[in-house]
């Protein structure tokens, strides 16, 4: 019940949500219709920090626990987390070129998503390339652990490096439709992010249920034929 | 057996047995000698360059010798199939962390101290004005890098494409140590700028503290069976 | 109050006419790469889950048959 009014309630401001960032909201004085991006760019980027937190947040629990819903919740949170900073490192640079005339700048909230990018992408290849073991589990979550600790680090590191590179536009520019869009863009965009998790963290579950028959049915297979 | 006597006994040992088979010093240095080569070859360095991607050049050799040197730390135990009797000695297993990171450290130091007249001879540097403040950046350097390296060494060690993997695991966590590295040390180079040096200084202590801080936590995760 | 703003509202229309109109094409590439990027998401994920299920299914199949085997 819950889950299909998660789902409607999807199908609703989704739209709902682009229809205010293309309709509702005036255009934006010196950036032009290229600032849109920013109403879908912004939630992106937040919910890929809530997935590599999810990651940390889980991966304690399977060390603490070593129940496997834990490790199913990591790996589903960092591959979410591993697309939302996709599509903020895509959009990033699309809203760069018309502004700042280059498709890259070495900028703080860049950098820190692509540095946090391949922290995320290296996990998954641990994942990948590990056998799946009970080894490669611990592995994965001692690395989402370190992994998320890294983030202030990161950003107080870049923003030492780079002070220069302070482009960004900030918040505190926005007239009220602006905002009322920013957050009805931040609510569309969250609840996708938990029914990507819930279906990711389901996929998993089925995943390891096959696997663990897959198992008793070749331990039992010695028997057959006597 | 205290915590400390078993991690300076592993320390002990490591250090011997590198002082008579000398398998990573010499290969090491040599290393980061050919790497300053690749990069002669493919950037004009000496002059001007120096104080703009002298410190880049330094560090990126450094990572990229402490990639290869890390993968080497449980190599021993893994070949000699020791690790499981280190295991079942009593105690906490973090004194096997202790030992080995102070044991990478040191290499790491020795490594940068033995490839530094390279490095002066090809950027035309006289070290001797900024030895003090370059080694303590290198100490801090050595110690981020140690701190987290010797933890994924651990993992890397375990798993199926160990000399692929530590890298990829390794390069995006040490990120923030070596933009400090880097800053710190042309800061050092540019011998009147001691504000930023001590900010960047700080910023390897702080990463120092708290990824030791976790390897200590989460090493008994990585090393059991 | 969204009425008064509804009539400064830019339908695509009047957005041709705009100054800065020539930077439509990146707006129209960063949300077509958000689709995109969600579109792959979920197309792997349900193919993922429909070869799982088939393969579950076939799993407990084969395993009540040899329940059935060793009751015999």
């Amino acid at each position: 019940m819950l889950s299909r009014v998660h789902s409607a309630l999807i199908l609703l401001l989704i739209p709902l949500a682009l229809c205010a960032v293309f309709m509702y909201v005036p255009t934006e004085k010196q950036m032009g219709i290229v600032q849109r991006i920013f109403y879908f760019h912004v939630p992106s980027a937040m919910s890929a920090y809530l997935a590599f937190f999810i990651v940390c947040l889980s991966s304690i629990q399977y060390l603490r626990t070593r129940a496997v819903k834990w490790d199913h919740i990591a790996v589903s949170a960092a591959e979410l987390g591993v697309a939302f900073s996709l599509i903020m490192l895509t959009t990033g640079p699309l809203w760069a070129k018309p502004i700042w005339g280059v498709y890259w700048r070495w900028e703080p909230r860049l950098t820190s998503m692509l540095i946090m990018f391949t922290t995320y992408v290296a996990y998954l290849m641990v994942r990948t390339y590990g056998n799946p073991s009970e080894q490669t589990r611990r592995f994965a979550a001692v690395l989402g652990i370190c992994g998320f600790a890294n983030v202030p680090l990161v950003h107080y590191s870049v923003r030492l490096w780079s002070p220069q590179h302070q482009l960004h536009p900030t918040e505190n520019t926005l007239i009220p439709a602006m905002e009322h869009t920013l957050y009805l863009c931040f609510v569309a965009i969250f609840l996708l992010f938990a029914y990507l998790l819930r279906r990711r963290v389901e996929l998993e579950r089925i995943a390891h249920a096959v696997a663990h028959l897959e198992q008793r049915i070749s331990s039992e297979s010695p028997t057959e034929g006597t | 057996m205290s915590f400390y006597y078993r991690a300076a006994a592993i320390l002990h040992k490591d250090l011997r047995a590198e002082w008579r088979t000398k398998e990573r010093l010499g290969p090491m240095v040599f290393f980061v000698l050919l790497v300053l080569l690749v990069f002669n070859f493919s950037f004009e360095l000496g002059g001007a360059a120096l104080h703009e991607i002298g410190p880049g050049v330094l560090w990126s050799s450094y990572v990229f010798a402490s990639l290869l040197s890390l993968n080497r730390t449980f190599a021993a135990e893994s070949e000699n199939r020791s690790l499981d009797g280190l295991l079942l000695a009593p105690g906490d297993r973090s004194a096997l962390y202790l030992g080995k990171m102070l044991g990478n450290l040191i290499f790491l130091l020795a490594i940068q101290l033995l490839s530094l007249p390279f490095f002066a001879l090809f950027f035309n540097l006289s070290i001797g004005s900024y030895l003090w403040p370059l080694l303590l950046v290198f100490l801090l350097g050595s110690s981020s890098l140690a701190a987290v390296g010797t933890l994924f060494a651990a993992m890397s060690n375990n798993m199926r494409l160990r000399e692929l993997l530590l890298p990829l695991l390794l390069l995006p966590l040490i990120l923030p140590a070596l933009l400090s590295c880097v800053a710190g040390t042309a800061a050092v180079l540019a011998q009147n700028q001691h504000d930023k040096l001590y900010v960047h200084l700080q910023m390897l202590g702080v990463y120092t503290v708290v990824f030791t801080t976790l390897s200590f936590l989460l090493f008994e995760f990585v090393i059991e069976e | 109050m969204p009425w008064r703003t509804w009539n400064s509202a830019y339908p695509l229309n009047r957005l041709r006419k705009e100054p800065e109109v020539d930077n439509f094409p990146y707006l129209f590439a960063a949300y077509n790469a958000i689709w995109i990027v969600f579109y792959l998401f979920l197309v792997r994920l349900y193919k993922r889950e429909r070869t799982l299920r088939q393969r579950l299914e076939a799993l407990q199949q084969q395993l009540e048959e040899n329940g059935q085997h060793s009751d015999l």
